[in-house]
Formats: C-alpha cells, structure tokens, sequence
C-alpha cells in the first residue's frame, strides 16, 4: 500500500509540473508575440556573426564592436558616399600647413546617453588607454602617427609626453611627428572614438557591455547586452541629430553560422541578414530582399614566418603559385572573385577614380610548374620530406570550403599536405593575434578609404602583423608614402611597397575579394553603405 | 534502505574521483597540451600559472586541482582569456537545463500515454497510428527532426520561431526535436511492457473480482511498468541534460552541447577538462538519483542488496 502511494505521489508531481510548464508558455508566448507586433514597425533585428572582442574601443576589436559601434558611435568625422567630409562629434577643424598639427572643435551640442556633455577628455580616454599594449587593441598602431605614442606604447616614454592635448572641453589638439596625408581618414578607427572618461575606466572591466556603464555619444545607446545571445541598443534622446534617426530600437543577434542566419530571415526572426553563402543568391534570385554590395576586402592567409620551412620565400612563392584562385572561387562561390593584391580589389584612388588594383601591374601569375621547380630548389622535390602544415580556420561555410580546395590543390599540384582546423572565430582571431598558427586565415575589411589600410599591416610595428613580418625595406617605402603629398608619387610608392610585399616576398598568400551576399526587408529604406569598408549602416534607416 | 543509499553515494563518489584523477592526467599527458605550448600569451600564462601551481610538482598540481574542485572552482580557458569554466557553464547550462527537462518531461508523458493507447485500443487504425509514430520516432535522427519541424512550422507556416530562447513559444520545436527520439523508445519500451502484463493472472484476477480497467492499469499495471521505463529515464535524462550540439546549432542556441563540441574543436584543453568533469558529476548524480527511486519503488531492489 505504502509503495502504491509513493508512485501515486511521484506521477501525479510530474503530471502537474508539466501542465504548469505547457500551460505557462503558451500564455507567455501569446503575451510576448502581442507586445512583438505593438512596437513592431520601428524596430528591426539584424543578424550578426557569433560574439568577439568586447565593445571597448580600446579593446580587442573585432565584430561585435564594428556591429555595434557602427550604429551607437559617432567618430569626430567621416567621409559621405561622395567623399565629402560629414562632420559628426566635431564641427570643423584646422590644420597647419606642414600637417603635422590638426585641430579638432568639438560639437557643443553633443551628449552622452545620459544626458551629459562629451568633451575632448572623453577622447583622450580612448586614446590612453589604448596605448598599454596590455589593452590587446589591434588598432594601436594607428596611433603611432602622433607624437611619441609609439615609444610610450612600448615603455619607453611616459603618457604625459603624448602628442595630443584637450586645450578645454571642446577642443582637441593632435601634434603628428611627421606629416601624415589620410590622417582624417585614420578617424573613423576605434582607438580615436570617444570612450565616457567617468566610466571607460579599463579594458576586461565589463564596463562596455554593461548597460548601466556603456554610454554612448552615438544615435542609439546600448540597453542590454546577453552574452551569447544578442544585444540590443535604442534610440538616444540625447542624440544631437535625433530629429533625423527613425528606428527605436535594433536588435543585433549572435549566429555561429551563416546558414542559420539565412534560415532566421526566412522564418522571420531577423530583417537583416549580411554577409549569406552564396546560395542564397540563387534562391532569392530577382526578389527585392536580396540585395549585393562588394566589399573592401580581402581574404587571404597569413604563412607564419617563425615555421621553419615557411622562412623561404621560395616556399612561400611556391604555395602561391599553385594555388588556383579561379577554381577556388568556382567552387566556393559567386560571392567571391580571385585577387592576387592584397589592397581590396574594389579599394578606389580618390585622385582617379580607378580602383589601385587595375593601375598596378600583377604581382604574380599562378604557374604551377613554376611552383614545383620553386619547390625542388628549396630541398622538397615532389613535397618530399615537406612538414605537414596546420591551416587554422573560422568554422564559417566559406571558410570551410575554401579551407578544403586549397588542401586539395597544394596536395595535387606540389604534392604537399596541409591539416585543417576549425575554430570558433573568437578563437582564430585569439590564436592569430598571438601567433600560434602555422598557416590562419585572414580577412581584412578596410576600415578607412585608403590603402595605407592594408598595407600597415605588413609593417614590422603593427599589432596586426602576427606571422613575424620584419622588412625594413617595406617599412621605409611606406613609411615614405606617409609623407608624400604629391599624390602620383605616393601612388607609385604604394604600389611598389604592395609588389615588394606580395609579388617578391610573398608574406601572404591573397586568394579572394568578397561580395556581400545580404538579405532585407523590401520595408526598410536608407540603409547606407560605409564607404570606406563597404559595411551597411544603419543609423538613419527608416520603415514604410 | 539507508545503507542503499549510503553505498550507491559512496560508489558516486569513488567514481567522481576517478573520473578527475584520470581527466587531469590525460590532459597533462596530451601531446601538444596549454601546459607545453609557447605560444602562449602572458595574460592567459599567467592565469594558468596561477591556477594550477605550475611550477609546482605534478602531485601538488593535482591537490591544488582536486581542492579547487572541490570549491566549485573548475578552471580557466586556455584560449579565450579570461573566461572561467564556471562562467560558460552559467551562462549555458541554465538553457540546456530547462530545454533538456521540458524535453525528458514530453518524452515521459507523451511515451508512456502512447504506449499505454497502443497495447490498450482494440482499434486496428489507433494501433497502425501509433506503430508508425513510434517507428518515425526511432527511426529518424534527431537532426533530421529539428530540420523537418523548422522548415514546416518556422519557414513554410511561419507559426514558430527558431531561432534563440528568448520567449515559451522559442521552446517548442528544440523541445520536439529532442524529445521524439526518447518519447518513441518510452512508447516502445511501455507498449511491449503492458501487453506482457496484461496478459498476467493478477489483471485477470483483478477483471474477475470487476476491478475497472483504467483502475487496473493504473493502479497494478502501472507499478509494475514504470520501474523498467526508469532505467531507461537515467540515461537519456543525462543525455538530454548535457546539450545537444546538433539542436543547439540548429536552433541557435547557446548551450553546454555547442559549448563542448566548440572547446573541442578549438582545442581549448582546460574548458574540455573542466566541461567533461561538470558533465560526469551530473551524469553520475542523475544516475544516483534515479537509482535510489527505483530502490524506493521496487522493493526487489534494495531486497536484492540487503540479502547481500
């Protein structure tokens, strides 16, 4: 009797906990689905690839910042589609003739999420802080223009001395070392926006993904962030050009791969997928959601130069030259184009109007046979006696694909095996950085329209120069198109810098450019694109 | 039933042990292992050195690991600085918790009731229905499922949504797609159960003495069924518990399943260590504790261990 009641007891608890649970969400799911349509039309959700970095611009940079702070920041100033400059947290500026002092007026109307002024402070903030190599930003180097901030980046000077002074609260003043030619366009970078100086106290604080800490100077502030998930920032009332922003609301959520992100656009849960495989191209074929931009950018992969058999420039050439970019790019997808250049393919001179790819020569012509012999003077005739060398990944479907043609081509032209490893991207950028890779993948989106972009990278003092790349010749040939003003001549250096680069050293291997596959809602309108790196904004976007 | 109790915690325990002295281990003998690499930055180094006593010999590294644990502490990754195993455990297993219970929980009540209707009905149509249910259940892989559910009802009907679990309704079609593999089996294992017992003397007994038959099936069936239906809960509780990597990633997700299959393939040996001890601890809990149910509800049992 006694066994009967424990089992009557047991079933019964079960039974009631499950009716409760049913019974619970279908309540809620009816509430939440009833608020969803209320504030509806002016919200939107925009897909984005899985979380990386932080939201500190001082930081580690990666995605998750250039999604967020595309929409909540506002640089000093920018470049419009037309290359005009936008005046943003800045109202002009002055500089002297040798442009090596550039002063900056601030906007006096401008304000922080919570009411509160932005002041030059608030810059030096970002600025400072970013020049403790602990902060991990890969930005740094692009600090290195102003006064001393190399040598305090490196412990040598202290942060006092640094080239830049807030004269008063809305004045700011950059003192150069040597003249540099796309200064303003180094100003849409994250280590020259503004971090709030009362509460950006360190980077690993969590003061970025905190609501409460996480201020922002932009049209929407951050109000709340769920690691793993999605976070979501809103219209900012204090906005000093709020009359022109629309949205209330947009929500940017985490998805580790690209095709879940097309399936949550056809089910409905986000407006706004980017970056899709190229199927999609296929599939939304002649809809008004579809919707293709080039990117400025490039994919390619780092060889790390401290791997032994990597040291020869033979061996590098030799991988270059046997990979097919044209099949790869067959088999991958519509969305890429071969590129032997490592300056973005669709990267436009300001001067001509033509993109700096087309006015160089190439820096190389595949050949496979080329490739062999290249690879029996280096001592592995036929792959022989060749290590087996790691290729690290992002575990995106792109990269897979690519990933896997490259191992088939090297194995079947120079008979050499390479071992794949897929990792979750947070963990490619992670390993990159440090170095602990014998091959990795590499995409690089400019982040300012001009090619000193891509070609610091390379540079010896770069903190994105990861597979040990020390060429002082290179250094000084760009170095030296920093300071060119005559724009003929520096387009001729930084083609020669490129060619040494590429083309003779071979210090990467480049394999495509990418268009960028996207997917929209035909209700929402002004979406524009960033001219310098070709990514969608979506500041003063509006719904029908 | 106290002594029962008492040894089965007791061989939890043995096991538990065993499970972390053989996990350190291994990952301090792995080629290529966090404790070896150079390229290693000195943030993360540092941590770690901390962590483990790393200068330490390997037997002190051990007690300093086996006290940690038993502080709850569970140990850094190695490739993501600064995350703590403890972090990535509470941000995720919240989420596969309460998918894998509302999973268990359909399995167990739709299983059984299937079950039951299929030995029960006397209608050739219902027995076909549920014949074919419970093979369609067993038959197809979970992954299969959770593709099928989320294009009919999230992209064809758009009745549900996918992605995340951020609302009930968010939990619908992950819940369906993990428990229709486990609610099959249950319907399978109480459908073979219940015709055997239905054919017993003490139903015909209790049909004689005109014991109403919903009165007989619960009350005497019932009792006897469900003890067997446990010992096949224990494990697909522990399964359902631990996350699955294919549903998470369909439906994205973010719980323990994808966190492991991640840390894997990153390589990130501390999370592995530390995901692999959290994961057994609750697998062998579960395993106690239903255990213990059954030595409460079938006499047999814990008879069985007493003689002993």
């Amino acid at each position: 009797m006694k066994t009967k009641m424990k089992t009557k007891v047991i079933l019964l608890l079960i039974l009631i906990l499950s009716i409760e649970i049913l019974s619970a969400c279908g309540q809620e799911g009816k509430r939440a689905g009833k608020e969803d349509r209320k504030t509806e039309s002016r919200e939107i959700t925009v897909a984005t690839n899985s979380e990386s970095g932080g939201l500190d611009p001082s930081g580690m940079i990666a995605i998750t910042y250039l999604a967020y702070s595309v929409t909540s920041l506002d640089e000093l100033l920018t470049f419009d589609s037309n290359g005009a400059i936008e005046y943003r947290a800045a109202t002009s500026y002055e500089v002297n003739d040798d442009a090596t002092k550039w002063t900056f007026h601030l906007r006096k109307d401008a304000k922080w999420s919570d009411g509160s002024a932005v002041t030059a402070k608030d810059f030096m903030n970002t600025i400072t802080r970013s020049l403790d190599p602990a902060c991990g930003n890969g930005y740094s180097n692009y600090l290195f223009p102003i006064q001393n901030a190399e040598a305090i980046y490196n412990g040598e000077k202290e942060i006092g001395e640094l080239g830049v002074k807030a004269l008063d609260d809305y004045t700011l003043e950059f003192t150069l070392s040597t003249p540099c030619v796309y200064f303003l366009d180094l100003l849409r970078l994250p280590v020259y926006t503004p971090s709030c100086a009362r509460y950006a106290d360190a980077v690993g604080s969590g003061w970025d993904t905190n609501p409460k800490t996480s201020l922002s100077n932009g049209p929407f502030y951050l109000s709340e962030y769920v690691s793993g998930q999605y976070f979501t920032v809103k219209k900012n009332p204090y906005y000093w050009n709020s009359e022109k922003v629309v949205l209330d609301k947009i929500t940017y959520r985490f998805f580790d791969d690209q095709q879940s992100m097309a399936t949550a656009y056809a089910t409905g849960e986000v407006d706004i997928a980017t970056s899709l495989p190229a199927n999609i191209m296929e599939e939304y074929e002649g809809k008004e959601d579809l919707q293709v931009t080039d990117n400025i950018a490039t994919r390619y992969i780092y060889p790390n130069l401290e791997v032994e058999a990597l040291k020869d420039v033979r061996v590098r050439k030799a991988i270059n030259l046997a990979i097919n970019r044209e099949e790869l790019c067959e088999i991958v997808g519509k969305d890429t184009e071969s590129t032997v250049n490592f300056i973005a393919k669709y990267m436009k001179n300001k001067e001509t109007g033509n993109s700096y790819v087309d006015e160089a020569e190439r820096p190389f012509t595949e050949n496979v046979e080329e490739a062999r012999k290249l690879l029996v003077e280096a001592g592995y005739p036929d792959g022989e006696g060749f290590p087996t060398l790691q290729y690290k990944y992002p575990s995106l479907e792109q990269d897979a694909d690519t990933a896997q043609v490259i191992q088939q081509q090297l194995k079947k032209n120079l008979n050499i095996d390479i071992e794949l490893q897929a990792q979750e991207l947070q963990v490619n950028y992670a390993e990159r950085r440090a170095g602990d890779f014998e091959l990795c993948r590499m995409n690089w989106t400019a982040d300012f329209a001009d090619p000193y972009t891509y070609l610091s990278m390379l540079l010896s003092n770069s903190t994105y120069n990861c597979s040990g790349i020390r060429d002082e010749k290179y250094d000084a040939i760009v170095a030296a198109s920093d300071v060119e003003q005559d724009t003929t001549k520096r387009s001729r250096l930084i083609h020669e810098a490129e060619q040494l680069a590429v083309g003779e050293q071979f210090y990467i291997i480049p394999l495509y450019t990418t268009k960028s596959c996207n997917l929209i809602r035909p209700t929402i309108h002004n979406i524009t694109q960033i001219q310098a790196s070709g990514a969608l904004e979506y500041r003063y976007a509006t719904m029908e | 039933m106290g002594k029962y109790i008492v040894k089965r915690i007791g061989i939890g325990f043995i096991t538990i042990f065993m499970l972390l002295t053989i996990t350190f281990f291994l990952t301090r003998w792995m080629p290529g292992n966090p404790f070896q690499s150079e390229n290693i930055s000195e943030n993360v180094l540092q941590a770690l050195e901390k962590e483990y006593g790393l200068d330490k010999p390997l037997l002190t590294q051990y007690g300093t690991y086996l006290c940690h644990f038993l502080q709850g502490n569970l140990g850094y990754s190695y490739k993501k600085p600064g995350v703590a195993v403890n972090e990535v455990i509470g941000r995720t297993f919240p989420q596969t918790m309460l998918l894998g219970s509302l999973a268990v929980m359909t399995a167990l009540l739709c299983g059984m009731g299937i079950g039951f209707l299929h030995a029960k009905t006397s209608q050739r149509w219902v027995s076909r229905a549920c014949l074919l249910l419970e093979c369609i259940g067993m038959g197809i892989p979970n992954f299969m499922i959770a593709l099928v559910l989320l294009l009919i009802f999230g992209v064809q009907w758009r009745l549900l949504p996918t992605v995340g679990l951020n609302s009930p309704a968010h939990f619908i079609l992950p819940v369906l797609s993990l428990a229709i593999y486990p609610m099959a089996t249950i319907a399978r294992y109480t459908y073979r159960n219940v015709s055997v017992e239905l054919k017993r003397e003490y139903v015909t007994f209790a049909r004689m003495k005109g014991v109403k038959t919903p009165v007989i099936l619960y009350r005497h069936v019932l009792r006897n069924v469900f003890p067997q239906i446990l010992n096949y809960l224990g494990p697909t509780i522990a399964f359902l518990l631990t996350g699955s990597f294919v549903v998470e990633s369909i439906y994205t997700i973010p719980g323990l399943g994808r966190e492991f299959v991640n840390a894997i393939s990153n390589r990130d040996y501390t999370m592995i260590m530390g995901l692999t001890v959290f994961m057994g601890v609750l697998v062998i809990g579960i395993q106690i504790i239903i255990d213990i149910i059954n030595a409460w509800l079938d006499p047999r049992v814990r008879l069985s261990f007493e003689e002993k």
